[in-house]
């Protein structure tokens, strides 16, 4: 059976498609080195069309004419009064654009109109290269560095000096634990229960938190947060899993990019962080794997939630769970001696 | 060289799980030769459904010790001299994005309602409703039409000999929708519309966008007819789909027919049952409860009304807990788990749609979540087909999460929870989720259903009986005698918020008299106070559900756990964990 797979590796080569949210006009080229920042796409995301009536200009005149009458075409830019149709003579009956926009299309009863607006800009997020163009979509990029997966993004993202406020993976964040040094850092913490510890965060201000578990009462409250707040194991009083925070930990100060991006698995996005390393000849990440034996595993339900092991064992057959289910299944061995018996559906393979 | 047996091979690519199912012609009835599940590999790292697929299939060839599948992994067909292989090949799905649908009509009451209707067959999200008749702006529908990006949309209107003018003025918007979108993004346009002008508005958008034109779907205003328009945009959606996932056009390749999508197969089956059941006024229910959608399909003799809607076990937990309050699915947790654990544990849920519940309180949020799916889409479909009541001849329930519980009763008492039905039911269990495939096999043989069917490979769990009552909690309100086959009887009263359970077994016929008390009455339609009638039995006995309809829950939470555990035994849940099904 295809794991499921989450990548927490501290050194990594991968891949990444990054996207607009609509069709729109792709800037960057292959092979050109990106940073964060860098604009890769750009579309218009709530477009307005305005539609103009023509019949009242044309009232009368001959359809032969009514071409020649037509000053614009489908496609050009208009300024706001500009005149899009004429019809001449002493009698001149003109049409003239509403607001400044293209003309998208023109017939003898409507003009369609759309107005301009400002584009919306994709930034890389990450630093590394174009591979390749997905054209009106945006692009693939190719990275390296350390990488760790989330599981929940309020949608921002952000680079950054990282800063650890706790020392414990499992221990809540404290309005007090967010110091003076977590000014304009992203701050690595282990769980948040309270909007208390948010609003502080945010008072700060802080660019981005990186927080192992959640309260989901937060949900909203992240969500109007204006700096990228990423969840790597989900909603629970349980924290961060130690692999992941040992990792990040031990990157503390140096500048990372928080893409706290909703998980999308139909586009094959996640939220991550990621870490930008020179290296050569780096293994490129692999995530098609079987669920099979010492392959190490981190569990995403309770009553096991962001705890880490190894696979001894994976039944063949269905079996039974203590509560009565059946299902496919492995033997776990925790970090603790303990062996336990987890749904593969509930594994996630740490690569 | 072995006597050649017909062979059906029905691929389903669900949003969790891809599943191979064969069904071969065997001694004159079609029978189930094996089944291969994995997960799908819909989306990331494979983005490939026919890789899936052909584990799937390998699981099947290794359970059935036939090879499906060629060196180069495509499905080998028809069956060859060396019995290798399948005659045919049907697919279904109902993995990727919700249909974004646009709903263009005349008149609020008819033509937009039938409209809606025919969108909830396929599950579509609605992104805009167009009644020009309103006076609605059309820039305002051109704004939402480039910002949602619609991929088809429903153009009725018009009776036939009906009007014509407003329904072609609604064809220029869409015209002008078509003009602003990029070739590629188009919307296809069903048109279901007055008959008369199908031509020319299949004229007025030639060389804009793919026009299908069919019956019109209000042929007056009385008769709303559907089933044409619900074929041809199943049809669409499965096209769209085989567009957006990757790996589904390759499987398509492979079939026969065209692929359909798994909810109208399923619904296919259910209308075809309608056909078989022997019922006075109340149609037969299909519900399956999947990861990422809810299928209702209500038909009677012959007429099918399907529901398809966003709420589901997995992916469709988002959607669910969107549209109701945490205390909904609290009130039907029989155990006092914490809100906050409850909320956490949904999220995560539609974090990681596939997991399994490991403990007992997992399995009593996810069990309280299905019955309010089970409401919401109850709800829904009332509300949407003007169903006067829940009464219901049969219940045929599938989908893994609402079939596949620690023991049939805990999907009994889900299903009496969550759909509330009145009357007399019989309920089945589809443990092998084989309705959707039986009503794609249909289309090659309309054999499968009816063998089938009457095969045992569903679960029957009984008759319920539920009363409609007016009396106060504790009072009697049916008083019944039931007359087994040998002779003996067995004769019992069932009080108000009761659940009495009554052995008979599965197929073992018995005569029931039963008598209502009081402001009571056996069955809404027809209104029934007495009842002679014949029962079948089932795993679960005879069921008397007392406790009314809708069900009372209390306020306070010790009553309604003590409410919640009393059901549970009352209808055979022990206390203790199970191990095993019963």
């Amino acid at each position: 059976m295809i794991a499921s797979v989450t990548v927490i590796n501290g050194l990594v080569g991968f891949q990444r498609p990054r996207l607009l949210p609509v069709d729109g006009h792709v800037v960057a080229h292959i092979g050109q080195q990106v940073m964060p920042e860098t604009v890769l796409a750009e579309a218009i995301i709530a477009p307005h069309v305005e539609v103009l009536d023509a019949r009242v200009v044309f009232s009368g005149v001959n359809r032969a004419n009514m071409k020649e009458m037509i000053e614009r075409n489908v496609g050009e830019k208009v300024e706001k009064g500009d005149v899009i149709i004429a019809t001449g003579g002493k009698l001149n009956r003109v049409l003239r654009a509403t607001t400044a926009g293209i003309i998208r299309s023109i017939s003898t009863s409507q003009v369609l109109l759309e107005a301009a607006r400002k584009p919306f800009q994709l930034r890389a997020g990450y630093t590394g290269t174009v591979q390749e163009i997905i054209p009106e979509r945006g692009v693939m990029l190719r990275m390296q560095g350390s990488l760790v997966q989330g599981v929940w993004g309020n949608g921002h993202l952000m680079t950054g000096k990282l800063i650890s406020a706790t020392i414990d993976a499992r221990k809540p964040l404290q309005p007090e634990d967010l110091r003076g040094e977590c000014v304009d850092a992203i701050v690595l913490a282990g769980r948040c229960r309270d909007a208390d510890t948010l609003q502080r965060a945010a008072m700060l201000p802080v660019r981005g938190l990186i927080l192992g578990t959640i309260s989901s009462h937060l949900i909203p409250m992240v969500r109007s947060l204006k700096f990228p707040v990423m969840v790597v194991n989900g909603f629970s009083p349980a924290g961060m899993d130690e692999s992941a925070y040992r990792l990040l930990r031990s990157n503390q100060g140096r500048r990372v990019s928080l893409l706290a991006q909703a998980w999308d698995r139909e586009l094959g996005i996640r939220p991550e962080v990621f870490i930008p390393l020179p290296a050569e000849d780096i293994r490129l990440v692999q995530e098609l794997i079987d669920y099979r034996e010492g392959l190490t595993v981190r569990i995403n339900t309770l009553p096991y939630m962001a705890q880490v092991g190894a696979i001894s064992f994976v039944h063949p057959d269905k079996v039974t769970l203590p509560n009565g289910l059946m299902a496919r299944a492995a033997d776990v061995t925790l970090k603790n001696g303990q062996s336990i018996l987890v749904p593969l559906n509930n594994l996630d393979v740490l690569e | 060289m072995a006597e050649h047996s017909t062979t059906i091979l029905i691929i389903d690519f669900g949003a969790v799980e891809t599943t191979a199912t064969l069904l071969m012609h065997v001694d004159g009835r079609y029978e189930l030769t094996g089944q291969g599940v994995t997960n799908s590999t819909c989306y990331a790292p494979t983005f490939d459904v026919w890789h899936g697929c052909v584990s799937a299939i390998r699981k099947l060839e290794g359970r059935t010790q036939r090879l499906i599948l060629a060196n180069d992994e495509s499905v080998i067909h028809p069956t060859n001299l060396r019995g290798e292989g399948v005659d045919y090949v049907v697919v279904t799905t109902s993995a990727g994005p919700s249909l974004k649908l646009v709903a263009a009509g005349l008149l609020e009451d008819v033509s937009l309602k039938s409209c809606r209707r025919l969108a909830a067959s396929v599950g579509g999200k609605l992104v805009d409703q167009i009644s020009l008749t309103k006076g609605s702006a059309v820039d305002a529908h051109l704004d939402r039409a480039l910002k949602t990006r619609p991929e088809i949309i429903v153009l009725a209107g018009g009776t036939e000999g009906g009007a014509s003018r407003a329904v072609i003025k609604t064809a220029e918007l869409i015209k002008a929708v078509c003009h602003l979108l990029p070739g590629s993004k188009r919307p296809a346009v069903l048109y279901a519309g007055n008959q008369a002008i199908a031509d020319q508005i299949k004229a007025m958008l030639d060389g804009q966008t793919e026009v299908i034109a069919v019956a019109n779907i209000r042929p007056s205003m009385e008769k709303e007819s559907l089933s044409a328009a619900q074929y041809a945009l199943a049809e669409i959606l499965a096209y769209i789909r085989t567009k957006q996932v990757g790996g589904l056009n390759r499987a398509a390749q492979n079939s026969v027919l065209p692929l359909l999508p798994t909810s109208f197969t399923f619904g296919r089956t259910m209308r075809l049952l309608s056909t078989y059941t022997v019922t006075e006024r109340n149609p037969v229910l299909g519900v399956s409860v999947e990861s990422n959608q809810t299928t209702l399909a209500d038909a009677f003799r012959g007429s099918l009304r399907l529901d398809v809607l966003p709420y589901g076990t997995g992916t469709g937990v988002s959607t669910l807990l969107e549209n109701t309050r945490l205390e909904e699915i609290q009130q039907w947790i029989a155990s006092d788990l914490p809100s906050v654990m409850v909320r956490d544990y949904l999220h995560q849920k539609a974090l990681y749609p596939a997991s399994v519940p490991i403990d007992q309180e997992s399995l009593l949020i996810e069990q309280a979540m299905i019955r309010v799916i089970l409401q919401l889409s109850m709800t829904h479909a009332r509300q949407l087909f003007e169903k006067p009541n829940n009464g219901f001849t049969k219940i045929v329930a599938a989908g893994n999460a609402l079939t596949n519980g620690p023991t049939i009763r805990h999907s009994l008492l889900m299903l009496l929870d969550g759909i509330q039905p009145s009357g007399l039911t019989q309920f089945v269990l589809d443990e092998g989720q084989l309705m959707a495939a039986i009503g794609a096999a249909a289309a090659i043989d309309s054999a499968v259903p009816v063998h089938m069917l009457a095969s045992s490979l569903f679960a029957e769990l009984g008759t319920v009986i539920s009363p409609v009552s007016e009396e106060k909690i504790d009072r009697p309100i049916v008083h019944a005698k039931l007359h087994y086959q040998d002779g003996s009887d067995v004769t019992f009263e069932v009080k108000k918020g009761e659940i009495k359970v009554v052995p008979l077994q599965p197929r073992q016929e018995a005569e029931l008299e039963i008598t209502a008390l009081g402001r009571t009455w056996i069955t809404e339609n027809p209104v029934r106070t007495r009842l002679i009638t014949k029962i079948v039995g089932g795993l679960c006995g005879l069921v008397i559900d007392g406790r009314g309809r809708p069900i009372y829950l209390p306020s306070t939470r010790d009553d309604l756990l003590f409410l919640q555990q009393t059901w549970r035994q009352q209808i055979g849940i022990s206390s203790q964990v199970m191990a095993g099904r019963q």
